[in-house]
């Protein structure tokens, strides 16, 4: 059975996290070429021990939460997405924050996890349903236009703008 | 309790990758993805590469109504052109003559109007197609792209031509607001659908009351319905609609079968939809052609509201059924809209005629509906055939009053229970 010893150093804290499972690295597309380059038959490989930890510039949490999930969670698909919800599919991402399911997709970002992310980016979606347009602007970091931009007099729409037709492709 | 985010927080830590707000925007609902659109120009682009997910959509003529909001689109009448004043009067002591000898020889001065002389030779205004004949998809698609390339050629004669139409755009609350724009109605409806929908649009729901002219016109794209309700039509709009189509994405389907349109149960996207709802509209088939075309569907799922004839043709449907390899599951359900004694004739007739035995289904214990019965088919299959609860009317557009069904299930060996 194939094993491995890969530890993790996170920008919060100055206690490792040693991740044992290789199903789990395989999941992590970055981490699996840096293993790779010294053991390349790394799936199969018995006892794969890095010793110099992986420096990562995120939060543990965020990164001993992503260990736990990334295997169990499944991305939505067109067939289901109309019928899942966060409490049945993601569970432990429901009781999450907005800001920490931020630093959890940004990890997976990071580590090039696009399927995980889509798990992420469905909880976070659904937190985001109820906010309004400025929570959203500042959770995604960008600015907001006032409501007085609403009606553009202009093109004379109300919604969509003009401007949305040129921008649809 | 869910913090409010921290609008404080550096903006260098506050960025978001572009993968990540790519996977947030795609499940949000349209309205906040709207909203979105209209107050965050940065996330626009990103915006509009993610096709929508509706929930439903409502497909008219000169109608559409997304996410419960309605565009309705009219056609305005050309401007008439302003009425020229009199000509201006021009000193007699220059030009008196030379005006005279014009006005005389050349009648009224409208005839120098270059509006009229435009009008004139203006094209005819674009007609939709013909109604489209029944054939094969094939013949449809050739048949579209004929027309497409006809308007293609013909707009392209017309560059730059004009229009007016009014579009009221009207809310779920009531409100409602209309605007004129001057372009041709085909073409702002063209807009809409465009801003709403692109190659890989999910629809949940798909109701169509009639095919938009400008989508006969216009390049396909792939949008993928997960049920289309045609009922509320002749049901022929399905024929247009399929190239549109990811077929593979249609769960469920609900067509208004009739004498004229009963070929459409031949075609590949009905034959393989996975739930299959057939709604007549009154008219009469022969017993015998109903019977063969409902034995030849391969649905896993047909629910059908009948008039009385299919009643009377169950028996034969049983028989096709009986002798065929259906899938485990595959199920079929009448309703029936008169007194339940008319099942209880037909469950009678079934054991004297077909051999059916009467037998308890075990997946119905816990309902007052015992009279079931079961007849063997090849293999480790068996055919269940009982009286059920009323068919479920959800999302029909004229829901039909039929108080109870018959149902027929194939069901693995075992799964009945001999009384």
């Amino acid at each position: 059975m194939p094993s491995c010893e890969i530890k993790f150093d996170f920008n919060d804290s100055d206690e490792s996290v040693t991740v044992r499972e290789t199903r789990i690295i395989l999941l992590l597309p970055v981490i699996r070429r840096a293993v790779e380059l010294q053991y390349p038959d790394f799936a199969t490989e018995e006892n794969a021990v890095i010793e110099a930890p992986f420096r990562v510039p995120f939060k543990k949490d965020a990164g001993v939460f992503l260990f736990d999930t990334i295997a169990r969670y499944a991305a939505p698909t067109d067939d289901n997405v109309h019928e899942i919800t966060v409490e049945q599919s993601y569970p432990e991402a429901g009781p999450k924050t907005l800001d920490e399911l931020k630093e959890i997709i940004e990890l997976a970002n990071f580590w090039e996890c696009t399927t995980y992310m889509e798990c992420i980016g469905f909880a976070i979606a659904k937190k985001l349903e109820d906010k309004t347009i400025e929570e959203i602007a500042a959770f995604m970091g960008v600015e907001c236009n006032p409501p007085g931009n609403f009606f553009a007099e202009e093109d004379g729409w109300i919604h969509p703008p003009a401007d949305a037709f040129q921008n649809v492709q | 309790m869910d913090a409010s985010y921290s609008s404080s927080r550096p903006k260098k830590l506050n960025y978001t990758s572009y993968t990540s707000l790519k996977s947030v925007l795609k499940f949000l609902s349209v309205k906040k993805r709207e909203q979105i659109h209209i107050h965050i120009p940065e996330l626009r682009s990103v915006n509009a590469l993610l096709p929508y997910a509706h929930e439903e959509v409502i497909l008219d003529k000169f109608e559409i109504m997304i996410q419960n909001r309605s565009y309705l689109f009219k056609k305005l009448a050309e401007k008439a052109p302003k009425p020229e004043g009199v000509a201006r009067r021009r000193p007699e002591y220059e030009y008196a003559e030379y005006n005279r000898l014009l006005v005389m020889d050349l009648g009224p001065p409208s005839l120098f109007d270059m509006n009229d002389l435009h009008h004139l030779w203006r094209p005819m205004g674009n007609q939709g197609p013909d109604r489209l004949s029944f054939g094969d998809l094939d013949s449809l698609e050739k048949r579209r792209l004929r027309f497409r390339r006809e308007n293609r050629l013909q707009d392209s004669s017309e560059h730059g031509r004009t229009g007016n139409c009014e579009i009221t755009i009207s809310e779920e609350d009531g409100t409602a607001i209309t605007v004129t724009k001057e372009i041709p109605v085909d073409i702002a409806y063209e807009k809409i659908f465009d801003a709403f929908f692109s190659n890989g649009s999910r629809i949940k729901l798909l109701k169509v009351q009639s095919f938009p002219d400008f989508l006969m016109r216009k390049d396909l794209l792939t949008l993928k319905v997960r049920e289309i309700d045609c009922s509320s039509t002749a049901s022929i709009d399905i024929l247009e609609l399929a190239p549109f189509l990811d077929h593979s994405s249609l769960k469920k389907l609900t067509l208004n079968v009739t004498n004229t349109n009963v070929d459409l149960l031949m075609l590949p996207l009905v034959q393989n939809c996975p739930v299959l709802r057939i709604v007549e509209a009154g008219t009469f088939l022969s017993r015998m052609l109903k019977t063969t075309l409902l034995s030849a569907l391969q649905n896993q799922k047909l629910e059908i509201f009948p008039d009385i004839v299919i009643i009377e043709s169950f028996p034969q449907l049983v028989q096709s059924w009986a002798t065929s390899s259906r899938p485990i599951g595959s199920l079929v359900q009448v309703g029936i809209r008169e007194d339940y004694k008319e099942v209880l004739d037909i469950l009678d007739f079934l054991k004297e005629s077909h051999g059916a035995h009467p037998a308890i289904i075990k997946k119905l214990e816990n309902t007052d509906f015992s009279n079931g019965l079961s007849m063997l088919i090849d293999g480790d299959l068996e055919l269940a055939i009982y009286g059920g609860g009323k068919i479920s009317e959800e999302g029909l557009t004229r829901p039909q009053p039929c108080k109870w069904s018959l149902c027929m299930e194939v069901m693995k060996r075992g799964d009945t229970i001999p009384r």
